[in-house]
């Protein structure tokens, strides 16, 4: 009875001990606003007012805070990243952890069991056609030319080297991407599909990140080249064009945290290096970002040979680069438009060396104008859209209407 | 509010039990009020505009009580309206916020149109609505006394543990408890290794197959293999199982750590080896409170057998609609009441006969299809999973998605066969005659430990959290 007695206690004492202590951790320990791993801001301090506590957001805002907040989070992230490689991928041979295909030599993204539904792709292929034909409209109105540019995404460059019974979406792709393309033609908008280039044998290895999304800068120059080959084929006198020989491409030394490399808290094997492309005759220019001049640098260059980088080591990733003007007072030249997602941020960092002037915004975050009005405004000779293969069924933001407001996230 | 939710766990559940046992015993009063203003705090968490319904609901039954009890010079007719006004008005308000659009839809379906109200369902609104009406039905039938100060009403109806996913506490069970109960260190300890255990039924196992059965309830069932249908009906299975039972197992052990004993909910309901035996171990307090508030007052077994028939079709259908406002719900209903009927006049004695193993073959399946009824969306829905499930998807056997479930859920479904068992029984029978009294007493507790921080673990590193049973 005794003995019972005691292990009472001792257990009783225990529970409660494990709940304070964590509710210590949360009131007393510092917090961080973002999570580094997660790539996102962490739930801000719940806002308490009537209107919050009536409409029960603020019971929801405390939930999130507390969940992002929580006592040893990152360490139990960290932990069960480091469980699951080791039982999912070796003890189960089933190689997915934190929605990251974990390959022996590569990181690919999980991509969810989907069922493909041809009409309801064509349908958003047409959306987003008809979008970009609107810009297409507006940039010929003033004697421009618009080009859509389609890249391939990480897991198209090695869908074959899925498990078979992962979901490699090359059944979606088959499907989205010619609906797209078709979709384009039949309105007579030029279009590009740089998996011609990016995915031929000997491109591939060098065109795509084994730990990240994006393409590699290599990449970014076949991209670059084949643009420029588009928009000199419809010129009198061709741009400038920087060859092969003409640049550099030098590896940085630091660690390359690609997107599939964070979502494993950095504890996978495989590691890759960033590279830049620097020209060997560089042109001056100036940079704006939202209209205010900033440093005269495309690469967001690291402090110091520790310091991780990513993808945003190019133009200074998304929001930097959500309205970002490059002016190189050639005013001999065309001016050059990019909008689309993250995989502009590359190229523009190399074709800006062909143009007087290069716009760029990207619509998830720039919502200061509407494309339509953007353009009337500045009127870029040329203007290019790059989107990659996994959004050409998205028509919205650099998809979306040329009317609307993007995201402003 | 949620108990698996960290708001719950790491601050809801610390601080009450601060607040609670700092006031002495003898202050029943005092913390019988602390854990009403816990109970609504956990209830207007959600949303507090929806508190005023569960407080019109706890006042319209203390109301109806004080008038349904037994007192001298007291007319039966009295008694008999206080009874009446709380049934009309505990399930008037049911079919207003639960059941308005179902029923405008369905006129709509055939040719009337009618506007679909756009009502928020109420958290928990099934559960406090029987709770509440078991009150006035228990006092007008003399089993307990009505109760004078509204605010140990309140307390029974709105008791945070089984306020919004049961187990339904019938009011006779816990009337005394209200007023005299004895909280004590024993009670408070097996409490909380009971709520360890419910926590991590929760986070380890019914999340697990809730993601399983998640991602292929959402493809087409056309595209669907056998097996992989197959898999994702076992999935929903265990996930419903170990994701209520787990709500009971929490319920049941916060309701001792706070000196309350609430009725078993639960009893292994997957060894049944019929569906009448079945029904005897899921959802006990629910069977329990149809039996005792409508089959029996309607007439029970003692009637003709077309009666006895009609009877058993009305509560299959109230529980199939007690659900969910769904036609799959009425249809799951009505497959059990075909099934039990079958087993009572058909091929019970068939059952009886043949080796236990056939029976729980046949129990199983029928409950997995009825899961399946249970979990769809539609009817038409349901249907098409279920002809998948026999070769209707027309894509064979097994396709990627049943290899990568299969692969990457293993460990947990192994789990889930096992705890669907009753080992724990056999490990104490085991332990007891090895006479190993040391372990008797640490095991459970070192275990509830373990699991407890597993579920912390779970808990912080995951989003996935959904309560299935919070939509009834």
């Amino acid at each position: 009875m005794e003995k019972k007695r005691r292990a009472e206690i001792l257990f009783t004492g225990m529970f409660l001990a494990f709940l304070f202590v964590i509710l210590f951790a949360i009131v007393f320990l510092p917090r961080n606003d973002t999570s580094y791993f997660e790539n996102r801001a962490l739930a801000p301090r719940p806002t308490l007012s009537a209107e919050t506590i009536l409409d029960g957001s603020f019971f929801q805002q405390v939930d999130d805070w507390l969940s992002d907040h929580t006592g040893g989070r990152n360490y139990l992230l960290k932990a069960d990243t480091l469980f699951r490689l080791f039982v999912n991928v070796k003890l189960l041979h089933c190689p997915v952890v934190n929605e990251t295909v974990v390959l022996d030599d590569m990181l690919l993204p999980f991509n969810e069991y989907e069922t493909i539904n041809p009409y309801a792709i064509e349908a958003s292929a047409r959306e987003q056609a008809k979008n970009m034909n609107d810009a297409r409209e507006i940039v010929e109105s003033y004697g421009g030319e618009y080009l859509f540019v389609a890249v391939p995404c990480q897991h198209v460059y090695y869908a074959d080297r899925y498990p078979d019974y992962l979901n490699n979406r090359s059944a979606f792709i088959q499907t989205a991407k010619p609906a797209l393309m078709d979709a384009l033609a039949e309105l007579g908008v030029n279009t590009l599909d740089m998996g011609e280039v990016l995915l031929r044998p000997e491109n591939r290895d060098l065109a795509a990140s084994r730990v990240d999304n994006h393409y590699t800068i290599y990449g970014a120059y076949l991209t670059y080249l084949e643009i420029m080959r588009v928009i000199n084929a419809g010129r009198d006198t061709p741009l400038d064009v920087l060859e092969e020989g003409e640049f550099t491409i030098s590896e940085l030394p630091n660690h390359y945290m690609g997107s599939r490399t964070r979502k494993l808290f950095d504890l996978s094997s495989i590691h890759e290096r960033l590279s830049i492309l620097t020209p060997n005759h560089p042109i001056p220019f100036h940079r704006y970002y939202y209209g205010d001049e900033v440093a005269p640098e495309v690469y967001a260059m690291p402090f110091s040979p520790t310091e991780n980088l990513d993808y945003g080591l190019y133009m200074g990733g998304d929001y930097m680069d959500a309205a970002t003007l490059i002016d190189t007072e050639r005013a001999r030249l065309p001016s050059v438009m990019i909008y689309g997602d993250s995989f502009t941020n590359a190229v523009e960092c190399i074709i800006y060396w062909s143009f007087g002037k290069m716009f760029s915004i990207d619509l998830r975050h720039y919502a200061d104008m509407t494309l339509r009005e953007y353009l009337e405004e500045f009127q870029p000779d040329y203007v290019v859209c790059i989107r990659d293969y996994a959004q050409v069924t998205n028509p919205t933001f650099n998809g979306g209407s040329v009317d609307s407001h993007g995201g402003g996230a | 509010m949620v108990f698996s939710s960290v708001s719950f766990l790491i601050f809801f559940l610390p601080l009450l039990l601060l607040v609670y046992y700092a006031v002495p015993r003898r202050f029943r009063w005092m913390r019988n009020l602390i854990l009403l203003a816990a109970s609504l705090f956990f209830y207007g968490w959600g949303g507090p505009r929806l508190l005023p319904l569960l407080l019109g609901s706890i006042a319209v039954n203390y109301i109806c009580g004080l008038f349904a009890g037994e007192r001298q010079g007291r007319a039966l007719s009295v008694r008999k309206t206080a009874v009446a006004a709380a049934v009309v008005i505990g399930i008037g308000l049911l079919i207003v916020f639960k059941y308005a659009g179902f029923f405008a839809r369905t006129a709509n379906a055939l040719g009337m149109p009618l506007p679909v109200p756009e009502i928020v369902l109420p958290i928990g609104i099934s559960f406090f609505t029987f709770q509440g009406l078991s009150y006035v039905i228990d006092v007008y039938r003399g089993k307990a006394a009505p109760q004078r100060n509204p605010l140990n009403v309140a307390l029974y109806i709105s008791l945070f543990p089984q306020l919004v996913a049961g187990p339904i506490v019938r009011y006779e069970t816990v009337s005394d408890a209200i007023l005299e109960r004895q909280e004590n260190l024993s009670e408070f300890s097996d409490g909380a290794v009971r709520f360890s255990v419910g926590l991590a039924k929760k986070m380890l196992l019914a999340n697990a197959m809730g993601e399983v059965a998640d991602a292929i309830f959402g493809l087409w069932p056309s595209t669907l293999p056998v097996v992989g249908a197959w898999l994702g009906a076992i999935a929903y299975t265990f996930q419903i199982y170990f994701d209520f039972s787990a709500y009971s197992d929490m319920a049941i052990g916060l309701g001792r750590m706070f000196g309350f004993t609430f009725c078993e909910n639960f009893n292994y309901p997957y060894i049944s080896a019929s569906i009448t035996e079945f029904w005897r171990r899921w959802h006990i307090s629910l069977s329990v409170w149809f039996r005792d508030y409508v089959y029996i007052p309607l007439g029970g077994n003692r009637c003709s057998n077309a009666r006895r028939i009609r009877n058993v079709a009305i509560v299959w259908l109230l529980t199939g609609l007690w659900h969910g406002a769904n036609w799959t719900f009425v249809l799951w209903g009505l497959w059990f009441l075909v099934l039990l009927l079958g087993e009572r006049y058909v091929w019970g004695k068939l059952l009886d006969r043949l080796p236990r193993a056939v029976g729980h073959i046949y129990t199983m399946a029928a409950v997995i299809l009825s899961w399946v009824m249970f979990r769809s969306d539609t009817v038409s829905r349901a249907f098409g999973f279920i002809g998948s499930m026999f070769g209707g998807g027309g894509t064979g056997w097994f396709t990627d998605i049943t290899i990568y479930y299969l692969r990457r859920y293993l460990p947990e479904l192994i789990l889930c066969v096992i705890g669907a068992f009753p080992l724990k029984g056999a490990v104490v029978r085991f332990l007891e005659k090895r006479g190993a009294q040391g372990a008797l007493i640490w095991l459970p507790k070192l275990y509830a430990l373990a699991l407890l921080a597993l579920s912390y673990w779970k808990l912080a590193v995951g989003s996935f959290n959904p309560f299935i049973y919070f939509q009834f």
